[in-house]
């Protein structure tokens, strides 16, 4: 179904890629969250990501659809961010982090809470391996195409993430 | 809070789940239609251009043709009968009567503007777009730049409109190499170069041929100052290398791409060159049109 929608996209067909869009957008957008972007920005990164798509779609012919996608995420969301980084001023920075954690108040519950934040404090070399593993389903290799490295060094990765998550999981557990 | 870390994570990913969706998939469906109207259909339209360009040629061709076919009919059954007669002045006016009715076709052809070759020659080179770039002083400026994508090393990415990309084919590998041109024709040293060895090695092997290779073209290495690292590569740079010969600097990174390693490239020049040192601010602004990372994309996975 999916191999069907994204052939009929490469024919320059916009609804089938709608379909597409409304078929990844949760994950495009979940996956952009946990990895960073604040709420307020989430409408530009998607905008971004799909855009990509859609110019390249004609060169997607090898790989899953959707390792390809989180790729493209990467590299909007990075982009983004330095792009975001050159135009910092302090009173928009103070009132993007007042939504997100507005946002997160009002989606998780004290534990999520603290989780989710201990996963967003970890390093991108550990933090994205980890999101792709625990909560999009993805194996090693699938990660290790992602993020351009050997599926040995994503093992490593998300072992070496899963210890001092759990680690940092446990000393806070203890102090609550 | 749970002792449970795997059923916390698993709390968590429902907890992500539920969230409920910001963006509008038909919006950015409509913003992508919008985009798509106004920037880059470069490729499209010039792929239109080219037919269009072939269809509008053979048109002309085939309608001056038929003109003077029709033309030479008459003119060629009175030359016949008449040669006999008056010997070569028929011939030399029927020359000269046909080159004035094709001058005079073409002419008409031309004046119409349907098949005016001169439009659509110069909308057919202009295949470049305006970004927008900030320069060294942090000022926003608008730059004509082009597409360059590459099926083999598999990624794609901005470059200046007058810049010069050439493929390079040699018995260790294949190199993609763009070269500055501010409009005196390309400049050395290269502005920018991705290299992959022919043959499969492991990294180490891949470094020390790369370095026998320098070496063989005379540069001896130096301590790396991480020139590109700082600059910053799109995909993971394992280490940084630096290599000097003749006042220029070739600053060079092996980018690891899967199970495969890229060598990326660039030049700068000492203080003593002298001739060149005024490129080199250029040459930095340049890398980072073709580095950003909103502009260089690994297509494939």
């Amino acid at each position: 179904m999916e191999e069907q929608l994204i052939e009929r996209a490469k024919q320059g067909d916009d609804d089938a890629f709608q379909q597409l869009i409304e078929q990844h957008l949760k994950t495009v957008e979940k996956f952009a969250f946990q990895i960073g972007v604040s709420p307020s920005h989430m409408e530009d990164v998607t905008q971004e990501v799909f855009l990509k798509v859609y110019r390249f779609i004609h060169k997607h012919n090898r790989g899953k659809f959707t390792t390809w996608l989180y790729s493209i995420t990467l590299n909007v969301i990075r982009d983004f961010y330095r792009k975001e980084k050159q135009m910092k001023r302090k009173t928009i920075e103070l009132q993007k982090y007042a939504t997100q954690q507005t946002y997160i108040q009002d989606n998780f519950d004290e534990e999520a809470r603290e989780l989710h934040q201990m996963i967003h404090r970890l390093e991108d070399k550990y933090k994205i391996p980890i999101v792709l593993h625990f909560f999009h389903g993805q194996n090693y290799q699938e990660i290790a195409n992602v993020l351009g490295v050997t599926e040995g060094a994503i093992k490593t990765r998300v072992l070496r993430a899963k210890q001092k998550l759990k680690a940092e999981y446990e000393k806070v557990g203890e102090q609550l | 809070m749970s002792k449970d870390f795997e059923k916390s994570l698993e709390r968590l990913n429902n907890q992500y789940d539920e969230m409920p969706t910001q963006s509008s998939s038909i919006k950015i469906m409509a913003n992508i239609k919008k985009q798509k109207k106004r920037n880059w259909t470069w490729s499209k339209s010039y792929q239109r251009l080219q037919v269009a360009v072939l269809i509008a040629l053979m048109i002309g061709i085939g309608y001056v043709l038929g003109v003077s076919q029709l033309m030479n009919q008459p003119d060629t059954a009175m030359e016949e009968t008449a040669s006999d007669q008056v010997g070569t002045m028929e011939g030399a006016s029927f020359q000269a009567k046909q080159a004035e009715s094709f001058d005079e076709e073409a002419g008409a052809v031309h004046e119409s503007g349907e098949y005016d070759m001169g439009i659509f020659a110069a909308e057919e080179i202009d295949d470049s777009f305006l970004i927008t770039i900030t320069d060294e002083e942090g000022q926003e400026v608008e730059k004509q730049v082009k597409v360059f994508e590459d099926e083999q090393f598999s990624f794609s990415t901005y470059y200046d409109a007058n810049f010069h990309v050439e493929e390079g084919v040699s018995g260790e590998g294949r190199s993609i190499q763009i070269y500055a041109d501010y409009g005196e024709g390309p400049i050395e040293p290269l502005l920018f170069e991705m290299f992959q060895f022919e043959s499969a090695m492991s990294y180490d092997n891949q470094v020390e041929a790369y370095r026998m290779m320098m070496n063989e073209s005379g540069y001896t290495e130096l301590e790396s100052n991480d020139y590109l690292i700082e600059i910053g590569i799109p995909g993971q740079v394992v280490e940084e290398f630096l290599f000097q010969k003749d006042d220029v600097n070739v600053h060079v990174v092996p980018v690891e791409r899967g199970e495969e390693y890229f060598f990326f490239k660039t030049s700068t020049v000492t203080n003593n060159n002298s001739e060149k040192i005024e490129y080199m601010e250029g040459y930095v602004r340049e890398l980072n049109v073709i580095l950003n990372q909103d502009h260089f994309m690994w297509i494939y996975n």
